[in-house]
């Protein structure tokens, strides 16, 4: 059952505790992020890209020799207007997803009900979900066989995979009893496990697509 | 521009970006970091300017948000302004050819500046007192100049 507890009962931090803990959260972060892209490196160094010359299957052969593939890969404005489409979709989904993972890790908006947050901020990152997939599957089309042969892209499709498991998780095991917890600061550990998950995944997401340009 | 030459010869031959010029994965790992703080300050600027619109927790006070918010927006500028330095070390010379480097910079500086003088103007005004225009105005040129500024980054990739 739900504590009665009373928003208004919620502690406000005062401003130098948060500021800090804020710190302190941010260097976590960068600490995760520098870990995950040395770790993305080392997988990645593990399976070297696979030489030109290596045979793709048909259907990647045949999406890269389509016109739309060409297209875009030669065009001076089309590719670049679809990447800057995509670091914009990334802010939306990221930049608006990390705030309902920060809640569910009490870090911040520790006054909202968890159900406000996912109300009001989980439409703007499912806009830029739909963004950065619309534009990352024609980036994809785009390069299809020097994707198919790069390890960061299988890498980046596994953590997304991944991530997808997690949201699903927390859709079906969580989300349904989200409203036992709604005002709490420390919510359930599955839910707070969901949530750093979450903020791992997609750091690494958005790590792994940044080295993978760097290999094409 | 050319007296700015100077510096942009400076930070070119600086043992940091030479560091940096000389690895093969400290430029995208640094890279990695700013995007990643990018990420989270375009979230915390959207949510606050979504917030002013009246879409995103309506019936919470801006000011309270603001103050919640500001921490995050201020610690992520940081880390994109420290990993933004890095890699321009590496670069300062491309940079200096650059014409949407010098946008970005002029647009980051535009940014930084109405954040923190007008925006924090309307962001902190007694919400009883301030026409809702003047809210809607902040977060239409704050998301502007913010995004504009993410573009720009992306641009001097490219052209």
């Amino acid at each position: 059952m739900a504590r009665q507890l009373t928003l208004e009962s919620v502690s406000r931090p005062s401003g130098l505790d948060y500021a800090k803990r804020v710190f302190l959260g941010l260097i976590a972060g960068i600490i995760v992020s520098v870990v995950v892209a040395a770790g993305v490196w080392t997988l990645s160094a593990a399976f070297p890209s696979k030489p030109e010359a290596t045979p793709v299957p048909a259907i990647v052969e045949w999406i890269y020799h389509t016109n739309t593939s060409s297209g875009i890969r030669e065009s001076l404005w089309v590719f670049p207007i679809i990447e800057g489409t995509h670091l914009l979709g990334i802010a939306l989904s990221a930049g608006a997803l990390c705030w309902f993972d920060l809640r569910l890790l009490g870090l911040a908006l520790r006054d909202e009900r968890i159900s406000r947050v996912w109300k009001y901020v989980m439409p703007v990152a499912f806009v830029g979900f739909g963004l950065v997939f619309l534009t990352g599957f024609l980036l994809f089309w785009a390069e299809a066989a020097t994707a198919y042969r790069s390890p960061h892209f299988w890498i980046k499709m596994g953590l997304i995979a991944l991530a997808g498991l997690n949201a699903l998780f927390f859709e079906t095991k969580l989300h349904p009893k989200m409203t036992e917890w709604d005002i709490a600061v420390t919510t359930p550990l599955a839910a707070r496990v969901a949530g750093v998950v979450s903020l791992v995944l997609w750091t690494a997401i958005i790590i792994t697509g940044r080295t993978m340009a760097y290999t094409f | 521009m050319h007296y700015l030459l100077p510096i942009f010869k400076w930070f070119g031959a600086s043992s940091i970006g030479l560091t940096i010029n000389d690895s093969r994965w400290l430029f995208p790992a640094i890279e990695a970091v700013h995007i990643v703080a990018l990420a989270l300050l375009c979230g915390a600027i959207l949510i606050l300017n979504l917030r002013l619109f009246g879409i995103t927790l309506p019936g919470k006070p801006v000011r309270q948000l603001a103050e919640e918010l500001a921490p995050w927006t201020l610690v992520s500028l940081l880390i994109i302004l420290t990993s933004g330095l890095l890699l321009f070390s590496s670069e300062a010379m491309k940079a200096y050819a650059s014409v949407p480097f010098q946008v970005k910079m002029v647009l980051l500086f535009a940014a930084i500046a109405f954040h923190y003088t007008i925006y924090r103007k309307v962001i902190y005004a007694d919400e009883t007192q301030i026409r809702p225009v003047w809210n809607k105005l902040a977060a239409v040129v704050s998301l502007v100049l913010w995004f504009s500024v993410g573009l720009g980054g992306r641009a001097i990739g490219f052209l």
